[in-house]
């Protein structure tokens, strides 16, 4: 999707997430975050995948942070967004106002 | 109680599945959430679909790969399928019915194993990306020709044996499983058979260390004077390839 000018739904809740976490956004609070906001469970699995794809497309970068006792020795993977992605997200924020901005009757319901 | 461990079972699997580049640190998640409070039921919800979702992101990479291989395990295994009408035509009923079909089933199944193993093998050595040659690849096609056989198994026992639409529905379902647990096992037998493909060559700098690591801080202080037992160091880092 984002491949073609947009990002697709999940990639942009992903990065969202991403944006607001500033400088802790790795897996886990990525995770909750979205959870949070969204009240449905989520994958981590999946969002690591959605971050890999982003991170290919040049969005998004990753850096590996200490491995921790409480991980089990594992390391984090603290993820960025990149000028690029930035640039992505207020495209696809012009596009998603400018259609809501056309549907004023969903205020008052529309059914 | 909440048990104080993740179920190992899972995280083994997690660990050694491994169909994505970043199960070290989802395993590190994981073990972070669950010790803040989360369920074991819920971490193993996670782990099948880290499974699930890494082997669906290698099959979307490698569309044709992946289509190849489940054209090859349908095909080979509706060759199995029929094989023994042929038996029957060439010597009668002199075996017994079920075990020229379990036979020919278990052998079907080998052959696909094999031969999409042998297949993904030579895409390794065209192809050595990081992923492919860390057998994210291998496993991915194989999971899912095993997934596409349980497709295959149900169609083989709903369309192709006479009469399977008179039956109930649980005499099918359980027709199905059987065909499809011999015809698994067999593929299993057919993909291990083959031995793993031998280590890639790593390209290695004039130091002697792989060209990947030669900007790390490990191999920069090699210089430094007592810094050799530092060349024993094993890296761990996946994601720093």
């Amino acid at each position: 999707m984002s491949g073609r000018g947009h990002f697709g739904e999940w990639e942009l809740m992903v990065i969202l997430a991403l944006m607001r976490l500033g400088d802790d956004a790795y897996g886990v609070p990525i995770c909750r975050e979205i959870e949070e906001q969204t009240g449905r469970e989520v994958a981590v699995g999946s969002v690591y995948a959605t971050l890999d794809r982003l991170v290919e497309k040049g969005f998004v970068s990753s850096q590996l942070g200490e491995p921790t006792a409480e991980r089990g020795g594992r390391a984090k993977r603290y993820f960025r967004i990149t000028p690029n992605g930035v640039r992505e997200v207020r495209k696809t924020q012009r596009a998603l106002v400018n259609l809501w901005n056309a549907l004023p009757q969903l205020e008052r319901g529309i059914g | 109680m909440k048990p104080s461990k993740p179920p190992a079972l899972a995280t083994w699997l997690l660990e050694h599945a491994r169909f994505s580049t970043a199960d070290g640190v989802i395993a590190g998640d994981l073990l972070e959430e669950f010790n803040r409070g989360r369920s074991a039921a819920w971490y193993w919800r996670q782990v099948l679909m880290a499974i699930v979702v890494g082997c669906a992101s290698e099959v979307r990479h490698r569309r044709v790969v992946a289509i190849r291989a489940v054209v090859i395990t349908w095909a080979v295994n509706y060759g199995a399928i029929r094989a023994p009408f042929v038996v029957y035509r060439l010597f009668g009923l002199a075996f017994h019915p079920a075990l020229v079909s379990i036979t020919f089933s278990l052998l079907g199944g080998a052959a696909s194993g094999a031969l999409v193993a042998l297949l993904q093998r030579k895409d390794e050595g065209r192809h050595p990306a990081r992923r492919i040659l860390r057998g994210i690849g291998r496993r991915a096609m194989l999971l899912t020709c095993a997934g596409a056989l349980l497709g295959w198994a149900f169609m083989a026992i709903l369309f192709l044996k006479k009469g399977a639409l008179q039956h109930p529905i649980h005499q099918i379902l359980v027709a199905t499983i059987v065909y499809y647990l011999v015809a698994l096992t067999g593929f299993a037998i057919g993909a291990l058979l083959l031995p793993a493909p031998s280590k890639p060559i790593t390209p290695r700098s004039e130091h002697g260390f792989p060209v990947m690591y030669e900007n790390s801080v490990f191999v920069q202080l090699r210089s430094i004077p007592g810094c050799g037992a530092l060349r024993a160091v094993r890296f761990q880092s996946r994601e720093s390839l």
